[in-house]
This record gives structure tokens, sequence and C-alpha cells, in this order.
């Protein structure tokens, strides 16, 4: 491997002058492993051909005075995006919270009810129905728009023509809610996709009612939902593909991997950090699924097609038991909490390993 | 030092994201209140109605009277959410529409509404104004609101083709009902039918109302029961309309467009005369290709009744600009005014004195003739919300499946009813 | 990572069948996944296409034939002038991309900070403070109107727009903060220890290698929460009152609804106008999102 080393540390040099900062150091470790690389910073004063021993532990302190220092004023970097969350949101869960155990109707004084709301949501009757449909939108809404946005971001990625393909998946996304459920609304209706496959002779898909049975709404919904944000993923994966160097693909097609193996030995685990951030995003969102619903069926007909979002929209502002749509809500978030972040528990973890 | 840049940094960016939001405010006229000039805001769930309110807002300002300004919410979910929340507090809109009937009651029981009993006496008595309407905005022998809109629920009936099968408006239910078996046999759906929750009560008042007026009333008061005769009489009465496949399949009224309506694949339209504008939005010619009737009474001894709806503006108490409000309510019940807003509108008045231009309306009139129609209030108003969405969703469910058991499907509309009432205590 | 696994020796010739029958086989396979993507492609646009044919239609066309049928007559132009007009999309049309723009940007640069000091400083409670910064996304989103509403009465934000700037700017940085914690993590931690030895400070090495490096997800981030903002409804209506800070779906949504409507046709030219902005961002941004570190690979 020593013929390649120049070339090596002239990319690193040219890679350093475009920065400003000399790289000329990291350019002697270049040839290890992957792994090795990701050591911390214990090797990089020796590496970086500084005296040997008797200065390196001081060194070493300095270091470590300067990272302690570094932390202190490291603080600053999160404050604007937690006093912008704790300010928005915190002081409204907490509010939201505080509704839960009272029986507020939103307009006249609330009165406390302590845990009543919440075990009028265990004797519901429409609490199978709303847990049902939250589980079928969070399973649908990772695997789908996340599995067939992998697949196209796979087949486009680096592919000529691969910008008309972006282009044509990421538009519905660009249009909206209000405008994708208005055009579903339509196709779903008596007017829409009946009529087309009428007109094909596929008269039993015509008589479909899609919006009007159960549990064919949900999946409708889910299907509207789909189309609109596989875009989004697909963007997501191929951003993360973009991070993958091609010459480690490269070594690795040469290696004799290719197609599925390559996917699955090569790509698939160099794009998890990309992976982990789009199935805790779907999660959260599916199990909050709730415009497009709205917007389409308004969890009807008969609350079949309500999911937990859903609910808890309509007990507060429709019915105006805005202390029994608090519970819901209070609800939905210990569980979304809970999934999401034993989920990122286990990415963190491994991210800094 | 150069390492604290970065957290000075995130320190400069908000600043001029400040800034700009800052410099972007004055130059914008921002107000919850009144505007320069003397426009108060009139907060609405009726988006498309911005372009009328904002002409009739003109129209009352004019000659230095106090004018409107649309503030206008797509979404009537949130539109009440905000209502609500700011009904009892000084940052409640000066106006704004709401609903007749039980929904006045909650705002009204939060002293949320100024009173207008003075002026409702006096627009009676000088501008004609309909009494039998106005009880929709009594509570507790007090007005609360004043009629916006007026809107019957008649049916629309597509003129081709009554006129291709021979028929003629039909007078008695009998006519009607076989008017509908001769369009079915001809493969057009006799009725339109909607599915959303919210419009699972539009047949079923209609029912009840042609055959039993006076259970209707209580029924909406709850002085009996979902499971008495009555109702069990329309039920039947809905169900076998259902069975014998009068009806077509259920539409999503908020989103579905009347084209089938228009091009005669469905014949009869059972909706509120609001729903003419949206006919001749969208290419149908009022007297031409569609007509309207009352429809008739199943048991002819009760007479004609119809179903209608008002909404009111009604006047937020704690709002500094209450007695402007009143001013500007005042100028809007002016019969000249009104004239105006029923032609921007295609609306019919409350008031008698206004006379009536809408073809559509003049036509129902001459087919009822001399009688009179003794006016109902809509289900969705009459009985207290707190009932209306959940039994008009379960009435969904009877659309979607007209055959369910009949019994313990009422007997739980009746459970939703009475947990209301007894808690009450009415 | 572009520094890793080098060039192996160069494959000898016995393997030389293998090459071509690989070869033959990439190209059977790439037929194949053009021919799925283009099916796929074409289910996708469906929609859209039916969507800007029956924009075009005037009422009565629309009325007349079946919706897939192309229109009789061209009359998108005069469809989005009834749109514009009835409408008032003018006004929505300036707050929204001034909330987007700022919102966007703004959430960006903050999650940036954040990412930087969670991942790469790796502050202690990090984690903590990623998961609160997190939270804000996991309560339902529908239910913050309702204490918002007051919480900005109280604080006089309501119907102003810095108000609603503070809230597009909140939402968006969760998921900003999300993606780039992510994207941080994989940057070799190399290229900051040896710009620090040489003492280079923190914001130099954020501003001059962490974000240059992941230029494709900021602009992606970026792309998508200007879209969100864009679109949102809700909070737009609930949190603003008069047309000078109104948002644009606000002013779209009024074309919809039961008491009186505009027709299909108009509504979906409404809809094609208020989505333009972001399709141009789009298309705009397009070329930039999948070049990030192959561009540095290229330079060697």
């Amino acid at each position: 491997m020593r013929h390649d080393q120049p070339s090596q540390k002239r990319r690193a040099k040219d890679l350093g002058r475009s920065y400003g900062i000399v790289f000329t150091k990291v350019a002697r470790r270049v040839h290890r492993s992957p792994k090795v690389m990701k050591e911390p910073a214990a090797g990089s004063v020796r590496a970086a051909g500084r005296s040997p021993d008797n200065s390196h532990e001081r060194a070493v302190r300095e270091g470590r005075r300067r990272r302690r220092r570094r932390h202190l004023s490291a603080y600053y970097y999160v404050v604007p995006a937690v006093i912008l969350v704790v300010g928005m949101f915190w002081y409204s869960i907490i509010v939201t919270i505080e509704i839960s155990f009272t029986n507020s109707n939103g307009l006249s004084s609330p009165h406390f009810a302590g845990f009543a709301n919440y075990s009028a949501i265990l004797h519901d009757s429409a609490l199978s129905t709303n847990v049902a449909n939250t589980l079928i939108w969070a399973v649908a809404m990772v695997l789908l728009p996340a599995g067939i946005g992998l697949i196209a971001a796979i087949m486009v990625h680096g592919k000529r023509g691969g910008d008309l393909f972006r282009s044509v998946f990421y538009v519905p996304y660009a249009i909206g809610f209000v405008t994708t459920g208005v055009i579903w609304s339509f196709l779903f209706g008596n007017n829409g996709l009946s009529e087309l496959f009428g007109a094909l002779g596929l008269h039993s898909l015509a008589s479909v009612q899609w919006l009007n049975e159960v549990p064919l709404n949900t999946y409708s919904m889910i299907i509207a939902s789909t189309w609109q944000t596989m875009g989004v993923d697909m963007l997501l994966f191929l951003v993360g593909l973009g991070t993958i160097d091609r010459a480690v693909i490269e070594a690795a097609s040469l290696d004799g991997a290719s197609g599925w193996r390559m996917f699955r030995h090569m790509t698939f685990p160099l794009l998890t950090p990309m992976t982990r951030v789009i199935v805790a995003i779907s999660i959260v969102n599916a199990l909050q699924a709730f415009n497009i619903i709205w917007v389409m069926t308004q969890g009807g007909p008969y609350g079949s097609s309500s999911t937990f979002a859903v609910w808890t929209y309509q007990e507060s502002f429709e019915l105006f038991k805005m202390g029994y749509g608090a519970a819901i809500s209070v609800v939905l978030t210990l569980f979304v909490l809970i999934v999401s972040f034993g989920y990122l528990r286990r990415s963190l973890k491994e991210a800094t390993a | 030092m150069m390492r604290h840049r970065a957290p000075r940094l995130a320190a400069g960016m908000a600043v001029c994201a400040l800034l700009v939001g800052v410099t972007s405010c004055a130059s914008a006229s921002n107000s919850s209140g009144a505007k320069t000039g003397t426009y108060l805001q009139l907060a609405n769930d009726k988006p498309t109605w911005t372009n009328e309110f904002n002409a009739i807002g003109k129209v009352l300002a004019s000659g230095g009277g106090t004018g409107w300004q649309s503030n206008a919410y797509p979404s009537t979910t949130a539109f009440q959410a905000v209502v609500r929340t700011a009904a009892t507090t000084s940052k409640a809109p000066a106006l704004f529409t709401w609903w007749s009937g039980a929904q006045l009651a909650p705002l009204v029981a939060q002293h949320a509404l100024a009173n207008l009993t003075p002026e409702v006496k006096k627009w009676e008595a000088e501008d004609g104004l309909s009494p039998d309407v106005m009880q929709a905005y009594e509570v507790d022998g007090q007005y609360y609101g004043a009629p916006l809109y007026t809107s019957d629920w008649i049916m629309y009936y597509n003129k081709k083709d009554f006129a291709e099968h021979h028929l003629t408006v039909p007078t008695t239910w009998t006519q009607l009902m076989s008017d509908a078996s001769v369009l079915k046999s001809h493969g057009i759906a006799p009725f339109t039918y909607y599915d959303q929750d919210w419009a699972g009560f539009i047949w079923f008042e209609q029912l009840l109302v042609e055959e039993n007026p006076a259970a209707y009333q209580e029924l909406m008061s709850g002085k009996i029961s979902y499971t008495s005769a009555p109702v069990v009489a329309a039920m039947e009465e809905w169900r076998t309309l259902a069975n014998d496949g009068y009806f077509s399949t259920p539409e999503n009224i908020d989103t579905a467009t009347p084209t089938d309506f228009l091009n005669g694949s469905q014949a009869m339209m059972l909706i509120g005369s609001w729903e003419e504008s949206v006919l001749t939005h969208d290419g149908g010619v009022p007297g031409k290709t569609f007509g309207a009737f009352v429809v008739p009474p199943i048991n002819p001894k009760v007479g004609w009744q119809a179903i209608f709806e008002t909404g009111p503006v009604v006047v937020a108490a704690h709002n500094a600009n209450e007695s402007d409000a009143i001013k500007s309510l005042d100028t809007f019940m002016e019969p000249s005014v009104q004239a105006k807003w029923d032609k921007l509108q295609d609306f019919v008045s409350a008031e008698s004195k206004v006379p009536v231009t809408d073809p559509t309306a003049l036509s129902v009139k001459s087919e009822v003739g001399q009688e009179s129609v003794t006016l109902h209030n809509r289900f969705w108003e009459a009985t207290p919300p707190q009932i209306a969405v959940t039994v008009s969703t379960d009435l969904s469910q009877f659309i979607l499946n007209p055959n369910l058991p009949l019994t313990p499907f009422l007997e739980s509309l009746q459970k939703v009813a009475s947990s209301y009432w007894s808690s009450t205590g009415s | 990572m572009n520094t890793g696994v080098l060039l192996k020796a160069p494959p000898d010739e016995s393997s030389a069948p293998a090459d071509s029958r690989r070869k033959i086989g990439r190209s059977n396979g790439r037929v194949i996944i053009y021919a799925v993507l283009t099916v796929a492609a074409i289910l996708w646009v469906l929609p859209v296409w039916w969507t800007v044919i029956d924009a075009s239609k005037s009422t009565s066309d629309f009325f007349a034939h079946p919706f897939y049928d192309l229109p009789h007559e061209f009359n998108l132009f005069s469809n989005i002038a009834t749109a514009w007009t009835n409408a008032s999309l003018g006004s929505g049309f300036i707050n929204s991309i001034l909330y987007g723009v700022v919102g966007a940007g703004a959430s960006v640069a903050i999650a940036s900070l954040a990412s930087y000091a969670i991942v790469v400083l790796r502050i202690r409670g990090g984690f903590t403070i990623f998961l609160i910064v997190f939270s804000g996304t996991v309560f339902p989103l529908q239910m913050y109107i309702v204490p918002l509403f007051k919480m900005y009465n109280s604080l006089g934000l309501y119907d102003t727009r810095i108000g609603l700037f503070l809230f597009y700017t909140a939402v968006s940085v969760p998921f900003c903060t999300l993606v780039l914690r992510g994207f941080y993590s994989t940057v070799p931690r190399e290229y900051r220890e040896a710009a620090l030895v040489d003492g280079v400070s923190e914001a130099r090495i954020l501003g001059k290698i962490y974000v240059p490096l992941s230029r494709s997800a900021v602009l992606v981030l970026f792309l998508f929460q200007f879209t969100w903002i864009w679109n949102d409804l809700l909070f737009g209506i609930v949190l603003s009152a008069s047309p000078s800070v109104r948002p644009v779906m606000a002013s779209l949504s009024s074309l919809l609804g039961v008491y009186a409507g505009s027709s299909l046709p108009v509504v979906l030219s409404g809809a094609l106008i208020a989505a333009s902005p972001t399709l141009f961002l789009f298309f705009g941004l397009r070329r930039f999102f999948v070049q990030g570190l192959t561009l540095v690979a290229r330079r060697g």
C-alpha cells in the first residue's frame, strides 16, 4: 500500500487547504481501517509527532483542562434550541396535563376530577378501534414510505435521469396535506377512481367504497399519506447514500460484492444513522397521524378510521370535553415517548461506540 | 476569545431574526381589535363568504357607521376552540358568527354574549322580523343574536329528470314515493345521500318531522326518548326507503361536488337552501337545471312542515367595542341592507319587509301557496351539541348499514341523550 | 470515511469472464431498475397529472366529462385568476415566504449548534438535552392550539409576525436536531482533533468543517421545514387574525367548504399556485442534495 500514500497525502493537503487547516498529520494515519480511526483523541498527540513522553502527560492534562473549559461554553450551543422548545411547548404540555385532571369544557371554570378521565378512556367503546387504527398507521407509515423510499433512493442514486425521478416522487410532499386530502378525497369518492375503473372495465374495483368500508378507509388514507411522504424519506436516504464514499463501494465491488450482498453488507449498514433518523421520525409522525385523516374522513364514518390523535381532537373541540381530550393526548404522548425513546437510546449508545 | 464566537453567532442570528420580525411587523398593520376607521372584526368559520362579508361590511360603514371586516377560520373546530377560549376575556372578537339554539346557551351561561332583546323587539316591530325564527335565538326569554342567514331545508330536484319522465312536483308523500320509484326504474338514484358524521341527522329529522312534528320537538328537548314509538316509526320508514334502493351511494358532504345531481344521475337532493350558491357556482341554473319544493308530510294531517337552520351574528359582551358592534347589527337588520345582503348571497331574509327575489324561494312559496309552513330548528341546533354530535355520528352508522338491529341502536342513542339530560338536571 | 479502505491490488486475468458476466448482469439489472422506477413514477405522477388537467378545465367541462379526460378548452389561467381573487392569496404568499425562510433558516442554524454540542463536543447530559429538544414533536401537535393561543394572548404575541416566526422556528428545531445529530455522528472525529491540535476554535471547526460537509443535509432540512411551514394551516389560523399576518394556506382553504364553494377546478388551480414556491425551492435546490462528500472524494 505504500505506493499510494503520496497521493493520499496530496489529497489530504488539498482538503486541508480548502478548509484553511493543515491536515498533514492526519494523512499519516489514513491507511488504517475505519474501526481504528473512530478511536478517541488519545493517540492524536503521539501521531502529531510531538516530542515523546515526558511532555505527554502535561499535554494530556492540558487537553483535559481545555476540554472542560470548552464544555462550559459548549452549553451555549444548546441554549437557543432548549429555550425555544421548552418555552413554546413544555408550558403547553404542562397546562394540558393539568387540564386532563379536570372536567374542563374550554368555557366554564373547570373542576378537579382526579383520574376520572383516564379511567373513562379504559371504558370507552371507541378505545379498541382507536388503538387498532393507531397501530395500523404506525406500522404502515414506518414500513411503507421508508421502505419504498429506501428502494427508490438506491435505485435512483447515481443514475442518469435520477433528477427526474427525484422530482416526481417529491412533488406530492411539496403540494401540502390540504391539497393531498382534496385530491385523494375526490379520487376515492364516487366520481373519482371509480369512474376510471369503470371505464377500464374493472367493475368490481369501480364499486369499492374506498372511504366508507372498514378497515379499507384507513388503508386508503395510508395510500394517500404514503404517496405524499415517500419522497421525503427517499431524499433523506439519498443524502445518507451521498455520505458513503464511492471508493468504499468500488473496493467492495472489486472484491466481488454486488447487488443484494453489496446492499446487505455494505450499503445498508453504512446507512444506519440515516435509517435510524427516518424510523424515529416515522414512528412519531405515524402515531400522531391527524392532518390527512381530518381532511379526508374526520375519523369517520362512525369513528371507524379514527386514531388517537383524531380522537383527542374530536373530544376536545367537537364535544367540548377538553379534560377528556387532554387525557387522551397524554396517554398517546406517553406511548410515543416510550417507543421513540427506547429506539433512540439504543441508537445513541451505538453511535458513540 | 474565538472559542466563544459560536454562541455569539447564535445570539447574533437570533437578534437578526428578531430584527426581521420587528421591521416586518412595523410595516404590517396587525390588529385584533378595531381597524383604522370604523371597522370591527367579524370572526367566522365561513371563509367562502369573506368577500360578501367585506362587501356588506363596507355598506354598514358608509355614512359614518361601523363596518365589518371578515376574519375567517377555514376550520370550524379551530374557530370554536378559539372563540370559546377567548369568549370570557377582553380578547374576544367584537362580533362573531355562531350557531343558534342549544349552542347559544353555554356562551350565555358564561355571560359572554351581549343581550340583544331590546334590539330584537324593535326589529320584530319595525322590520317584520319573524318571531318563529327568533325562537332559535332565545335563551331564558332573552335574545342573543341577529339572524345572519336563514335557510330552509328543501328538496332540490333536477328539472330535466322530472321532465323526461313526466313527473310533476309532488304535493303528497305518496306522489313523492311514486316519483321516486319511477326514477329508480330508469336507473336514476332518486335521492342524494351523505355520510359525513355530522350529516347523519338530515333524513332522520325530516322523516320524523313529516310524521309527527310534536314528537320531534319533544325529542329535541329531551321530553321523549329515542326509543319511543314516533322515533321507531321514522327509523322504519327510513329503512324502507334505503332498502328500496331510493338513496344514492353515500358521498362526503364536505368535499363532494353536486356533479351527479347536476348531470341528472341523481334526481333529488334534500339540503339547506344555502347549497344553491354551490349549485350555481358549479354551473346549475335555478329554474332551468333545478328547482325546489317543500317535502310533503307523510301524515297529511300535520300540514306542511319544514326544517330550517339559522345562524346568528353575536356580540361579545367583554369586548371594548360592544356598543359599536350592536349599532352595526342594527344597521345590518335594516330592510335595505338586508335586501343587499340577500342579493349577494341568494338568501331570503327573515324580515317580512324584505321582498323575496330568489327564484327558487319564490317557486317554493308558490307551491305551498296560502298554506302556512311550520318551521322547526335543525337537529344540530335544536338539541345540545353533546347529544347532537354523538347521535349524528351514530346515525351515520345507520346510513351505512340500515338493517342493523333497531332496538339496541336506539337504546344506545337514548343512553347518550339521557346521560346529558341527567347531568344538567332538566 | 473517505480516506478509509483503499484501492486493492488490480484483479487478475482469471476473473475476466466473471467480470464480463457481471457487466451483462449489471446492464440487465439496470434495465429492470429503470422499468420498476418508471412504473412507480407513473403511479406517483398520475394524481398530480390529473390535478393539473382538472385545474385547467372550465367548470362545465369538469362536470360534463370524466375527470381523467383532457380539458376541452384550456382554462387554467382564468381559474387561477378566480382563485387568486376569491381567496386573496397575495398577502398570504408574502407572509408564508417570510415565515418559511426565517423559520427554516433559523431552526437549521439552531439545530446545527445544538447537534454539534451534543454529538461532537459530547457535553455531559447531551442525551438528556437531546431528548428534551426531541420531545417537542412527541406531543400531538394539534393539541397545542388552545394553550398556545392563551399563552400568545397573555404575552402579546397573538396576531404578530414575530409570534409566528417563533412558533415555526420552535416547531422545526426538533426534527433538524434529530437529522443533524445523526449526520454529525458520521463525520470522522479526526478532522476535529487535528484542527484542535492546531489551535482552531470549535466555532471555526463547526463552520468550516461540519457545516460544509453536511451541506446536503442542511439544504434538505431547509427544504423540508420550509415546505412544512408553508403548508401549515392550523397554527396559522389560530395564532393570527389579520390578513397581514396570516399565512397562505388559510387563504387557500377558504376556497373549500360546504356553505358556498368554488368549483373543484378553481380549488385545484388555487392549490397549484399555492404549491409553486415549495416546488420552485425544490427544483432550485435539487442539485445540491446528493453531492456532499462525493465532491470531496473527487478532488484527490
